[in-house]
């Protein structure tokens, strides 16, 4: 069934407080360190919690629109190579689709264990995370790093392994997938690039959909082409293109209709 | 493929407009310090058509005085015997002795003369030579030989003219003597034509007696009487054109004076100039070189570009789910990267974005 769009959250309209309190939610080392030394302490950063760029949001909102995202689906988020910005659209999906539906769980995973940057992104511990759950079989919950939406949780990759592949082609993987949609409504696995590792086609094999990611004016569309050639048709929702952006000023674009 | 140009034209303009830009920029005043120095003699003509005169010559009447003379240089100046008479009265006269050397005078001389018309009247000459000496001497050169050289055209012509109306004027005299002569043997041989008649004097010759002129009673004296007259009426249209010869000779002489007066004459320059056609031929030939370059290197960046850019290299092989713009992330700082536009969309959600604190934005509190 597919997700029907609720009314925006108050945290999707920009904040006009320079200093946010950390909701009682968002507790933890993490917590701590995104607060700073006391949680529930002022926020060292005095931005609005608004939408880097107006519009982007409704980028998102778009993907998940046309990918057809459905609530219990576990959402695939990879790309040709390194680099073009998977985990930048997975995050955004994933706080687009938490602003949008309040009611929903959405969960997103970082399956990159080679490159994790989820941790750091959001300052909170980088262990455990996924690699530790799937290398000891503990259960994911502990695992899961709260947001600013109720809605919206993280798993880090984890802590650096010996051999993260043999982890993620495990049946504990296959195991903490199903958990994850018996959890959460939406799940969006950022893998690593299918060109780079075949662990990305393994892991495709575990999500019902994928989402190809290419960087603009970056990834050579032979790359494409092959990457494309690695999925399962009827998985692949999509290709979005990241990074798009004309060279041709504006008002030349305006005045030739280029 | 326009669209593709004009993206890649801004994609790269740093790199595309850098050469017609920065080449110019050094082939200019590269070429502004090697250009050869040389010097300029100049000289004013003043070129009229004696008013007064009347004589023919071979001036177009559609033309200016100054551009008929101006033609007349030029065709001279092409010829062989001129240019080595110019080079005879200079320094440069050993270059004759070969064949050789008279092609290196003639460069020389088409590579520093030119002539300009200015206005009606005035013909503008320039010599220009990496010697002030020969620069002077060449000028001098030239108009002193084409001044002479139109001189004695003129009289040569006059020559022939007054030589052709002489002969031809002899000769007519001389049919006159001979006319002359017949009618004297004739009259002689027939002496009643001039009988006087003892009754009645000189008027009692048989043709006054009748009433009629002497001719009328004899056809032979009639037709020598016209012969005479004839020869006569051609002595006198010859001395008539030899005369008229001579005065157009004398004119055209005078009227040569006029014709080519030296109201500005050469001067030794004292002064070096840089050749200004190199110091801009040179930037502008670099500035058609470096747009071919930045069009070639342009057309290559466009057609070795594989990579994906816009939608249209996706579609409709596959469904492309959306755009997403690059991130201008203007508050943000630079130590975040390439991970500002990940952190940036986190940031809504919790993630942070950088240490210090960032400035607040204009309008919020």
């Amino acid at each position: 069934m597919a997700i029907e769009p609720a009314q925006r959250r108050e945290a999707d309209t920009p904040v006009q407080a320079p200093e946010l309190a950390l909701p009682a939610s968002l507790n933890g080392a993490g917590a701590s360190r995104l607060a700073g030394a006391d949680a529930g302490a002022p926020l060292s950063v005095q931005l609005p919690r608004e939408w880097p760029l107006p519009g982007a949001d409704e980028v998102f909102r778009g993907i998940y629109t046309r990918a057809g995202v459905q609530s219990g689906d576990v959402l695939a988020v990879c790309s040709a190579i390194a680099g073009e910005g998977k985990t930048t659209i997975g995050v955004g999906l994933g706080v687009t689709l938490a602003q949008d539906f309040p009611d929903r769980h959405v969960l997103l995973v970082e399956t990159d264990l080679q490159r994790p940057v989820l941790a750091a992104d959001f300052q909170v511990e980088a262990g455990p995370g996924l690699a530790e759950c799937l290398l000891n079989g503990w259960p994911l919950e502990p695992a899961y790093r709260p947001t600013l939406f109720d809605n919206l949780q993280l798993l880090p990759a984890g802590g650096p392994v010996a051999n993260p592949s043999r982890l993620l082609r495990s049946s504990r993987m296959a195991m903490a997938v199903d958990a994850m949609r018996q959890s959460h409504d939406v799940v969006i696995l950022d893998l690593p690039a299918v060109l780079v590792t075949s662990d990305a086609l393994l892991l495709s094999d575990l999500a019902d959909g994928v989402i190809l990611v290419v960087r603009a004016g970056v990834t050579p569309a032979s790359l494409v082409a092959k990457a494309l050639e690695q999925f399962d048709e009827d998985k692949l929702r999509g290709v979005v293109l990241n990074g798009a952006q004309s060279a041709i000023p504006r008002w030349l674009r305006r005045l030739c209709g280029l | 493929m326009i669209t593709k140009l004009v993206e890649a034209l801004f994609r790269h303009k740093l790199l595309i407009l850098l050469p017609p830009v920065l080449i110019p920029l050094i082939v200019g005043p590269l070429a502004l310090l090697m250009a050869p120095v040389y010097y300029e003699t100049w000289a004013g003509i003043w070129v009229d058509r004696p008013t007064y005169l009347d004589y023919k010559d071979s001036w177009n009447s559609y033309l200016t005085p100054a551009q008929n003379q101006s033609g007349r240089l030029g065709e001279l100046l092409r010829t062989r015997s001129f240019l080595m008479e110019v080079a005879n009265r200079t320094a440069l006269a050993p270059l004759t002795a070969s064949p050789k050397g008279e092609e290196q005078f003639r460069r020389f001389i088409g590579n520093g003369f030119a002539q300009f018309p200015s206005g009606s009247n005035l013909l503008v000459l320039r010599f220009r030579s990496p010697s002030p000496q020969l620069s002077f001497q060449v000028l001098k050169a030239i108009i002193d030989t084409f001044n002479e050289r139109t001189a004695t055209d003129r009289l040569n012509q006059a020559s022939i003219a007054i030589a052709f109306y002489e002969s031809r004027l002899q000769s007519a005299e001389e049919e006159l003597a001979k006319a002359n002569d017949a009618m004297r043997r004739y009259v002689a041989a027939n002496p009643r034509l001039t009988a006087i008649d003892p009754d009645r004097g000189a008027a009692a010759t048989t043709a006054v007696r009748l009433g009629l002129p002497a001719t009328a009673i004899d056809p032979t004296l009639g037709e020598l009487m016209r012969q005479l007259e004839l020869r006569q009426q051609d002595a006198e249209r010859m001395r008539a054109s030899l005369e008229r010869a001579r005065l157009d000779a004398s004119a055209a002489l005078e009227g040569q004076e006029l014709g080519f007066q030296v109201v500005d004459p050469p001067r030794l320059p004292t002064e070096a100039t840089r050749q200004r056609r190199r110091a801009l031929i040179y930037p502008a030939a670099g500035l058609v070189v470096a747009v071919g370059f930045s069009v070639s290197l342009l057309v290559l960046l466009v057609a070795a570009d594989r990579s994906v850019r816009t939608e249209s290299d996706l579609a409709p092989a596959v469904r492309v789910l959306g755009v997403a713009p690059r991130l201008r992330l203007r508050r943000v700082p630079k130590q975040l990267g390439p991970d500002a536009a990940r952190r940036a969309i986190g940031y809504v959600a919790g993630a942070t974005l950088a240490l210090p604190a960032l400035p607040a934005p204009k309008g919020g509190s």
